[in-house]
């Protein structure tokens, strides 16, 4: 009896460690990864200037992408179907813009981003190329891009804080 | 009874011991211990072989002698009980193999036998021995050896001039002057401790008959037969002090406590102590050992998650202050897959793009002939055959990174097409889309 429980009971002191030290693992795999992340962006942030952006508000930002969106319709020959915000809880219902953010993952929550979908169709081959350049002096991100005959749709990531 | 006994040979063997300790079950139903010398019994106190004998052999009535096949100490033990020679607990020494006998005596007549406090007495004959109960050379108690198997090797030794091969039941007697008789000159009569011992029967218990007598030899013989209800002329034998002696080194003793297969049983729960006590810190560094290896794990995890935090928080922090820098690195360049559409492009074909996460789709499609439409938009027999165009498509070759599928058809096969697989870098920073 004493011989199995001790059996027993190392049994379960050996599943403990195996666990301890696979969480320990998992968590220094994490660290080496954050580390190559963090090498990366500070890469970015040393090559990059100084942004007009810097702490700008996710509502702003995306009034901004908004504006942008419409106002180059016409000098880029692109008529604009839909504009919709893929993270809501509708077209037409109203919603606070918190609601349809996502924070962005690894930032600490220091940054949020909010999905926005565009889709429409082009007159011009140019016209589609300069419009897609306009948003890259926002901070947007493109995250899918679709053309086929004459129709586009667009998908791009607006970061705030 | 005129008919003279068989003497036994006799022969001192060099490793006889000078005494024998001897307890006997009188026929008074008191126990008596005896040390016995080459010149006789002397008469010893109670308690006296507890601590100054090594061994005392015993002549008690319930001392048991079978015969049997070679056979393990347990099942002489069991053979023993199933025979119903006892029915309590015994010990045995086991001659099966060398003699073909075992000797069995109930464990109780055992401790009854050692234990002075049991009521045993000693028999009054000659001096008491003075005796320290602290000798520190004797610091066990004697152990106690079977009387039969003495009068076993008393036969034994007396080879063919022991009745033993007759058949006929016959007896022993050993015939042992005491002290007294020698130390005082007073006594005019010769006082003697008889044991007699009745064998011959297999289906029978030897008899013990000890008693202490004044009577001839013959006459004691006598009377043992007679309680045997043998005839006066059977058989028997005579032995004394000097043939004790001799034989008494050859008589096993029985186990002085409980055994297991022939290993004491103290033995096997110090030896099973001693393993558990083992196992025990065996079983204490292995928990040591187990905890430390947690303990190190766990602050290797808690340094880990620390350092996730830290770097968490510097990562939010450099996204915060360039997030125009930070989308830039994380957008796909839909201007340079225009640029690759147009590359892919050609005469007559269209090309559309599509992305999947990092890897972009270029759909190079070409229709089979020209289409002309006449009349109610039916297929003009103007229509042109686009062989050049198509061969055009089916020679485009991947860009360097991409792959190309092979051709595709709709069913009516009035168009081909095939597609182009770019897919961009992988990106270190990817994990920060959000889902």
């Amino acid at each position: 009896m004493f011989c199995l429980a001790s059996l027993f009971v190392a049994r379960g002191q050996q599943t403990r460690v195996t666990l301890a030290e696979a969480a320990a693992q998992t968590a220094q795999s994490e660290v080496r990864t954050l580390e190559a992340l963090a090498q990366r962006v500070r890469q970015v942030a040393e090559k990059a200037p100084r942004d007009p952006h810097e702490n700008k508000s996710l509502e702003l930002a995306l009034a901004e992408t908004v504006a942008t969106t419409l106002e180059r319709r016409i000098s880029d020959a692109i008529s604009i179907e839909t504009v919709s915000v893929t993270t809501g809880g509708g077209v037409t219902r109203v919603s606070p813009v918190a609601e349809m953010a996502r924070p962005v993952p690894l930032s600490g929550g220091q940054l949020r981003a909010v999905s926005l979908r565009i889709k429409g169709t082009y007159g011009h081959y140019q016209g589609l190329r300069d419009y897609v350049a306009s948003f890259l002096s926002l901070p947007v991100a493109v995250t899918s891009f679709n053309a086929s005959d004459r129709s586009f749709e667009l998908t791009l990531a607006v970061f705030g804080s | 009874m005129a008919r003279p006994p068989f003497f036994a040979k006799r022969s001192m063997p060099a490793q006889a011991p000078a005494e024998v300790w001897l307890a006997t079950w009188l026929t008074s139903k008191t126990l008596a211990h005896w040390r016995v010398t080459a010149d006789g019994a002397s008469g010893m106190a109670a308690g006296t072989a507890r601590v100054e004998a090594d061994r005392v052999i015993a002549f008690h009535p319930e001392e048991r002698r079978m015969a049997s096949a070679p056979r393990s100490i347990e099942s002489a033990k069991s053979m023993v009980i199933r025979e119903g020679l006892s029915i309590e607990r015994v010990r045995v020494v086991n001659r099966s193999r060398q003699d073909g006998l075992i000797y069995a005596i109930p464990v109780g007549c055992l401790e009854s036998l050692i234990d002075d406090s049991s009521g045993s007495a000693s028999y009054g004959v000659g001096h008491s021995v003075g005796h320290s109960l602290t000798a520190p050379d004797k610091p066990s108690i004697a152990r106690i050896a079977p009387g039969l198997m003495l009068v076993d090797r008393l036969l034994a030794r007396a080879g063919a001039a022991a009745p033993t091969q007759s058949g006929r039941p016959f007896a022993v007697l050993i015939d042992l002057c005491t002290r007294a008789d020698q130390a005082s000159t007073a006594r005019l009569r010769r006082e003697r401790l008889v044991i007699g011992v009745v064998l011959g029967d297999p289906s029978i218990q030897p008899t013990v008959v000890c008693s202490v007598t004044d009577e001839p030899v013959k006459d004691v013989a006598r009377l043992v037969l007679y309680e045997q209800k043998l005839p006066d002329d059977a058989p028997w034998v005579l032995f004394d002090a000097a043939d004790l002696l001799a034989a008494a080194p050859e008589v096993d003793a029985y186990p002085a406590e409980p055994e297991w297969q022939g290993v004491a049983t103290r033995r096997i729960v110090n030896a099973t102590l001693a393993a558990s006590v083992v196992l025990a810190v065996a079983g204490a560094g292995y928990a040591f050992d187990t905890l430390q290896r947690i303990r190190g794990a766990d602050a290797r995890a808690n340094e880990a998650r620390e350092r996730i935090d830290r770097l968490q928080g510097e990562i939010g922090a450099l996204m915060r202050s360039r997030p125009s820098a930070l989308a830039k690195e994380l957008s796909l360049d839909p201007g340079a897959m225009l640029d690759r559409a147009g590359e892919l492009w050609r005469a007559g074909a269209r090309v559309s793009v599509e992305t999947r996460g990092a890897t972009a789709d270029y759909t190079v499609s070409v229709p089979f002939s020209q289409v002309r439409m006449n009349f109610q938009n039916r297929p003009s027999a103007w229509s042109v055959t686009e062989r050049a165009r198509v061969a055009a498509v089916l020679a485009i070759e991947p860009p360097s990174g991409c792959t190309r599928s092979g051709l595709r058809a709709t069913g009516a096969l009035n168009e081909v097409s095939l597609v182009i697989s770019c897919e961009s870098p992988d990106s270190a920073l990817a994990r920060v889309l959000p889902r």
